[in-house]
Order: structure tokens, then C-alpha cells, then sequence
């Protein structure tokens, strides 16, 4: 494999997460331009002068941001860690305390990660998607236990502002950030 | 495998930052583009060298910065791009400036122009 083939392998593994057509159609453009220069100045000099594939991945990324399966990812997952936070394992207990406590502390700083890489609409999504399985799932399991409560008003109170937050920390970082970057100077 | 730099300034100028010279040339960069493709389409690699050819080297883009630069002009309906097969060779991206384009280049090109003629009437006088 020549280096410029080698160099078009590592912008696509760093172009993942990307729509496939815009990678595709990326890729395609990138192939025929290191031609052009190749045939031009040699393809030594290409190499020398080329930037590194997660550089190009990147300004591609703040274009068109990831593609929608990749969103959808994103979303499941922080749903999927959601549904961990809450005890409903009883059987499990005091294990199940700790392993809800534990995914909380990784379901916010998996939201605040999203937020920061994705961007402050998927974050929004996966913050909304957390937010309900766990109002949705504590709520089937307080139906399912109608005799016995699984908490009380307080509890609930603290439950509900914990899962609201996590909306906000699903938006608030990735917001910051692209206010903060917009350093698009574009006519 | 080494990777180059971003495109930045690299000029030796010690008392200018580099920041302030790549704001400049972020700022200008597509009004060249779209002033390069007023006579014909182009392409990629075609636009580079002509731009750094014509500016001397200041602009030497590489290819990173030139084809977002492209594809966020295409967003926005300045230009559009279509594949052209060759007989031999890869097929190429041509680029070529559309109306809203050609318009938006008149606007940015009268802005442009009256900023430059302001600057250079204070740099005169500050001679």
C-alpha cells in the first residue's frame, strides 16, 4: 500500500461517526486531489506537507456533524445508562444502590462528553432520552408496587430535579462550546 | 507517518502574531475562492496552485482547509460542485460559482474593497 492509500485509510477511520455519503463523497475528493498532487510534485513531497487524518476529520465533523445512526447511538446509550441508575434489582440490593450510583456518575459524564463531541442537539436528545426511561421506569415500578411505595414525596422531588439536570448537562456543555468555537468566519 | 501543520502563518515575523495573520486570511479566504471561479469551473488541486501562484505564497492552502471552505460555500448556494469522469485518471470535482454566488462575490468584493482603501489611506499617512 503506498503512503498517500495508507493516508486516505486514516482519514476514513477518522471520518467514522460521519454520514456515509458525505464520507464517501469526502474521500473521493481527497483521493483525486493527492493525485493531482502527486502527478504535480512527486508523491514524497505529498507526504511530507499532509495533514493529520483526525485534523481533516475534524473540520468535517463541525460541517456536517455525525451522521443520524451515529446520533441514534449516542441516545441509546445514554437511555441504556438511564435505565441502570435506577435500583429496580432489588433482589440485588445493597449491590443495586451502588450500581445505580455508579451509573449516574457515568451517565453524567457520558452526557457531558456527548454534549462536548456531538454537539448540543444530540446531547439535548440524549439528555431528554435518560431523563424519561428513568421517570418512565420508576414510575412502571411505583404501578407495579402500588401497595408499598418505592419513595416517598421527597425522594420523588430529588428524583425528578436529578433527572431534569441531566436534560441540562446533556445541552449546556455542548452549547457552551460551539458559542465559545464559532471561529466559522464564513462571507 | 509525520503530519504538517494546520495552515497557519509561518512567516518569519516575529512581532506579528500568527493568530492575526491567519484571522486575516480566514477572513479573505472565500472571497478568493469565489473571485478564482468567476471565468470557469475549477477544481480542487487547479484552485490551490493558482491561488498560490497569484498571491505569491500567502496563500498556500492545503488541502484540509480548501475543501471545507468549498463545501461550506456550496451550503450556503455560492458555488456548486459537480464529478466530471476523465479518460485517464481519477475523476475530478469542478466547482463553479452560481448566481447567488456571483452576487454574494460583488457585495463581499465592495466591502472589501473599501476597507483595503481605507487601511492603506491610514497606512499612508502613518508612513
Amino acid at each position: 500500500m503506498s503512503p498517500t492509500e495508507t493516508y486516505l485509510k486514516g482519514v476514513q477511520s477518522a471520518m467514522r461517526g460521519l454520514d456515509r455519503r458525505i464520507r464517501e463523497d469526502v474521500l473521493r475528493e481527497l483521493k483525486a486531489h493527492l493525485a493531482d498532487a502527486v502527478a504535480d510534485g512527486g508523491e514524497s513531497a505529498v507526504v511530507a506537507n499532509l495533514e493529520a487524518p483526525q485534523a481533516i476529520a475534524r473540520r468535517y465533523k463541525v460541517l456536517y456533524g455525525y451522521g443520524r445512526s451515529f446520533q441514534s447511538m449516542f441516545v441509546i446509550f445514554a437511555a441504556v445508562l438511564g435505565l441502570l441508575t435506577i435500583p429496580i434489582f432489588s433482589l440485588l440490593e445493597p449491590l443495586a444502590s451502588l450500581v445505580s450510583l455508579l451509573a449516574l456518575g457515568a451517565l453524567v459524564t457520558y452526557l457531558i462528553l456527548a454534549a462536548m463531541d456531538a454537539g448540543s442537539s444530540v446531547g439535548l436528545f440524549a439528555g431528554v432520552a435518560a431523563c424519561l426511561v428513568r421517570i418512565g421506569t420508576l414510575a412502571g415500578a411505583q404501578i407495579a408496587t402500588e401497595i408499598a411505595p418505592v419513595t416517598d414525596a421527597r425522594g420523588w422531588a430529588l428524583f425528578l430535579g436529578v433527572s431534569f439536570l441531566l436534560v441540562v448537562l446533556g445541552y449546556v456543555p455542548g452549547r457552551a462550546r460551539e458559542k465559545w468555537t464559532r471561529r466559522d468566519l464564513s462571507m | 507517518m509525520k503530519y504538517a501543520r494546520s495552515d497557519t502563518a509561518r512567516d518569519p515575523m516575529p512581532e506579528v502574531s500568527d493568530e492575526w495573520t491567519a484571522e486575516l486570511k480566514k477572513g479573505s479566504i472565500q472571497l478568493c475562492l469565489l473571485a478564482l471561479l468567476t471565468k470557469e469551473a475549477k477544481y480542487g488541486f487547479q484552485m490551490i496552485k493558482e491561488l498560490r501562484e497569484t498571491t505569491e505564497g500567502f496563500f498556500d492552502l492545503k488541502e484540509g482547509t480548501l475543501y471545507p471552505a468549498l463545501r461550506r460555500l456550496e451550503e450556503r448556494g455560492f458555488v456548486k460542485s459537480e464529478w466530471v469522469e476523465r479518460e485517464t485518471g481519477t475523476p475530478r470535482k469542478y466547482y463553479t460559482l452560481t448566481a447567488k454566488g456571483r452576487k454574494a462575490l460583488d457585495e463581499a468584493r465592495t466591502v472589501w474593497t473599501t476597507m483595503a482603501h481605507g487601511v492603506d489611506r491610514v497606512l499612508g499617512r502613518s508612513r
